[in-house]
């Protein structure tokens, strides 16, 4: 029972937002002194189990190839990509954002994020919608556009990036697997996660419609189809 | 370690997915004596220390003997633990040069982007028996090539500096879900698990495996709220509940334990303490409200939670 204080510094230490791994290290350092195991064990099983899941630390070869693409016009071609998409309503392009957004993150592409991407690129180009209608827009609609953003990169990655074969979260369930007795392959965990991620991309793109749908209604009157006279 | 790469009983792959440890913790070790070179930050000593001790355990791991690569583990948590790995401040190429480099290349540039996920597929479909993971290396290669090809000005060192600026970018959070496998493993030995269990035996009735799904992926939702993270969450309810009340009664391991991530992630949707998703991005936008972004996910969340217990209920109703 005394074994379980290791969990409940976990627990305490990320609830009072502490330093992730000084948790980490001090949970490990509590389970061992209660669990009744030595220095010596404790650190050839963590020694054991980093070796055979640092394929988790993967990723660090791709960032030699990733980093060269942003300099060699990657977020460029994901703006051309946007620009195309011409007569859309505000809903119609946060949808195929989040869509996009969480395509890139199935292939890892290093696209999209909310400082880079959405706040100097999508933000003014969604708000140009509206304005290209010659109305003003509303404060009330201009924050749910926002929280829409928010929420649409979320969605794309939490149930996106498990289908990335390489991701940490695919490698994690992989070692949790081995610890539980069951060997995997990754593409095999990718198989599962196929129905969530398209069930997802539907709900999320679905509430996008719906909400900004209903802001527009709300906000302007004829809800945007026709342009104000002036 | 020769003898490791000559070995005629080792497959090809096992010997490509060393080679890509190798590369991968040569890259990390450059990234620590740059560190030390440039001195960019008050902590470079510290930061340098944290890349580089990680360089050696990923490279050489499969050969140094497991009580070394503990204490080299051990070396790296110090400065993480202390929040002495800092960024550099590394620029990347100015808005100009990113669109007159994109005037060169054009659409191309997604080729090599869509590499990873593509080489990964193509593994796994047509090369049985070898590690998806090498589509990471493979994808690097034609990438780089690709990109030397269309683009002279890339050279050598524009590879290293800019994977370092975003190795660097990663920061030490990076090796986060790498640490909470070991303390997983820490766990196991401990006998969290039967402890854990022994708990949660007293809450939920044990022999119902449908009751046992909601109560591990509720379980991860909750546990996420509260710690911000489904990744430590995972590691504690798996040992917990997921193999005493499910996967012992007969459920698919693989199918439970993969969902049950993503049931996880329904909880980092609602949750304050997960603020680098769920508050950070709001303050970029500047919201009015900081909560608008948790209360925009709450309905998407709980659908996903539902549709994913119905997705694990029917899969163990096939075994069970």
């Amino acid at each position: 029972m005394l074994s379980l204080l290791g969990v409940v510094v976990v627990i305490i230490g990320f609830a009072l937002k502490l330093e992730p791994i000084a948790i980490i290290f001090v949970s490990a350092i509590v389970t061992a002194i209660c669990g009744g195991i030595n220095v010596v064990d404790l650190l050839t099983t963590v020694g054991s189990t980093f070796v055979a899941n640092r394929n988790q630390l993967i990723t660090i070869i791709l960032m030699i190839l990733t980093g060269t693409l942003e300099r060699n016009g990657l977020k460029e071609a994901g703006a051309e990509l946007i620009k195309k998409a011409k007569g859309l309503t505000t809903g119609m392009l946060i949808a195929i954002w989040g869509v996009l957004d969480q395509i890139f993150i199935i292939f890892k592409i290093p696209i999209g994020g909310i400082p880079s991407y959405v706040r100097p690129i999508l933000m003014p180009m969604t708000l140009g919608i509206v304005e290209a209608k010659g109305y003003e827009v509303a404060p009330e609609h201009e924050e749910t556009i926002k929280a829409l953003y928010g929420k649409d990169y979320n969605m794309s990655n939490f149930f996106g990036q498990c289908l990335f074969a390489a991701n940490s979260s695919v490698l994690l369930i992989q070692s949790t697997l081995a610890t539980v007795g069951v060997e995997v392959d990754v593409m095999q965990i990718v198989k599962v996660q196929i129905p969530i991620a398209l069930f997802a991309m539907f709900v999320n793109a679905a509430q996008t419609l719906i909400v900004d749908g209903r802001m527009v209604k709300k906000c302007y009157p004829d809800g945007l189809k026709t342009a104000k006279n002036k | 370690m020769l003898s490791y790469f000559m070995s005629p009983e080792l497959t090809i792959s096992d010997k490509l997915v060393q080679v890509m440890y190798l590369l991968s913790g040569f890259f990390s070790m450059y990234c620590g004596v740059r560190a030390w070179q440039k001195k960019d930050n008050d902590a470079y000593i510290w930061t340098g220390l944290f890349w580089f001790a990680l360089g050696i355990v990923v490279a050489f791991g499969q050969w140094l003997p497991s009580i070394v690569s503990g204490i080299i583990v051990a070396i790296i948590c110090i400065p993480a633990a202390l929040r002495k790995v800092k960024r550099g401040n590394l620029q990347s190429a100015s808005k100009a040069e990113q669109q007159r480099n994109f005037k060169k290349i054009g659409m191309k540039i997604f080729i090599p982007a869509f590499g990873a996920g593509f080489f990964s597929i193509i593994i796994s479909v047509f090369l049985k028996g070898w590690s998806s993971l090498l589509g990471s290396l493979f994808a690097t290669i034609v990438g780089v090539i690709l990109l030397v090809i269309w683009n002279r000005e890339n050279k050598p060192m524009t590879f290293l500096e800019e994977g370092r600026r975003f190795l660097d970018m990663s920061s030490a959070v990076f090796i986060m879900p790498l640490l909470l496998s070991c303390l997983g493993a820490v766990f196991t030995q401990a006998g969290v698990g039967d402890a854990f269990a022994t708990v949660f035996g007293k809450i939920i009735p044990q022999g119902n495996v449908y009751i046992g799904i909601i109560a591990y992926a509720v379980g991860m939702a909750l546990f996420t709220i509260i710690m911000g993270n489904a990744f430590a969450a995972i590691t504690v309810l798996t040992v917990g509940v997921g193999v005493p009340f499910v996967i012992n009664l007969g459920a698919d391991p693989l199918y439970m334990v993969t969902i049950a991530m993503t049931c996880g992630y329904c909880g980092t949707l609602l949750t304050p303490m997960a603020a680098n998703f769920n508050i950070v991005p709001g303050v970029y936008l500047e919201v009015k409200d900081k909560y608008s972004i948790i209360k925009m996910q709450a309905i998407p969340s709980l659908i996903m939670l539902v549709f994913q217990i119905a997705y694990m209920c029917i899969i163990a109703s096939r075994t069970v």
